[in-house]
């Protein structure tokens, strides 16, 4: 009888790894995850009031600057797209070309009820119902809008998420 | 930081205790331990701080895996000053002393978002969309 295969998570892989050279691979990722998340410098793409509440973030009482986040101008240096308001039809070609121009690895957080799926404009005409019909989101911090602590939250959760990566890992099981 | 406060600190506690508390608060922080959650954070107060600083948590969990969402519900209150009396070790205690509601797990959890516990969203009404079984008309 056989035991059932349980998958291990991304966590398990990083924390206990198999072989020797895992054991090396995993640490260059962590080495890796370590860098990204000590700086992810966002793209803003404030869209309505929900920039705002990112302005907040930014601002003295929350001080997105002692965790590594840094607000970059152009999609070219960035690694983050917080997409912060409304995303209407004539704004989502732009949005999808400023990610496009976004270096790899990306990720893109989803801020307030409208990005995240429409929110009080989900039956409009002329608004996109979730930016995640436009580019693969990884975090979703609801709230209309929300607080500049939640999307704190947010960021801290995509740090976590950076902090489960495993790149050189990935690249070993696939030779 | 003044100068000023971080010798008091210093002096206050010992190095290694500081040394945890500047590790994981990035501040000079001494004062009353109030009590214990059931995960383990510890809960300070210093009525001679500046105000709106008075109460504050050193997490049990390690620098890295410090979560908001660690700190359980009444003492969530409790630092924010929505209450006076600091919640007590157990469930049923906590209930007897202060209107404790039900839901509150005991003992608490942190956000499972990002692991096996995370919470997967479903589908319970009726699917908007008809799909049909595309089948090959057979041939004459």
């Amino acid at each position: 009888m056989s035991k059932a295969v349980v998958p291990r998570t991304q966590d398990e892989i990083i924390a206990k790894p198999d072989s020797a050279a895992e054991y090396v691979l995993s640490s260059l990722d962590k080495l890796y995850n370590w860098a990204f998340t000590a700086s992810t410098w966002p793209m803003t793409f404030g869209l309505a009031c929900c920039a705002v509440e990112m302005m907040h973030m930014a601002a003295a009482r929350y001080d997105q600057d002692r965790i590594g986040i840094v607000f970059r101008a152009t999609p070219r240096q960035s690694d983050v797209m917080i997409v912060a308001g409304t995303l209407t039809n004539k704004m989502a070609p732009g949005l999808r070309k400023v990610y496009d121009q976004m270096p790899e690895p990306r990720w893109v957080v989803s801020m307030g009820s409208c990005a995240n799926g429409g929110g009080y404009y989900h039956y409009s005409y002329s608004v996109v119902r979730g930016c995640d019909r436009v580019v693969p989101v990884d975090v979703y911090v609801p709230g209309c809008p929300p607080t500049a602590e939640a999307l704190m939250y947010g960021m801290l959760q995509l740090q976590k998420k950076i902090k489960r990566n495993r790149v050189t890992t990935m690249w070993y099981r696939k030779y | 930081m003044s100068l000023f406060r971080f010798l008091k600190f210093s002096l206050r506690q010992s190095p290694l205790k500081n040394f945890e508390i500047y590790r994981k608060l990035d501040d000079a922080k001494w004062g009353r331990l109030v009590g214990v959650d059931e995960l383990g954070n510890r809960y300070y107060e210093n009525k001679e701080e500046r105000y709106g600083r008075e109460r504050w948590c050193v997490p049990a969990a390690r620098p890295s895996e410090m979560d908001a969402s660690q700190i359980p519900p009444r003492w969530h209150s409790w630092l924010h000053k929505t209450i006076d009396q600091a919640p007590l070790a157990t469930a049923a205690e906590d209930a007897a002393a202060m209107s404790r509601p039900k839901w509150m797990a005991f003992p608490h959890y942190a956000n499972y978002t990002g692991t096996k516990k995370a919470n997967v969203t479903y589908n319970t009404v009726r699917a908007k969309i008809e799909t049909w079984e595309p089948a090959v008309a057979a041939r004459r």
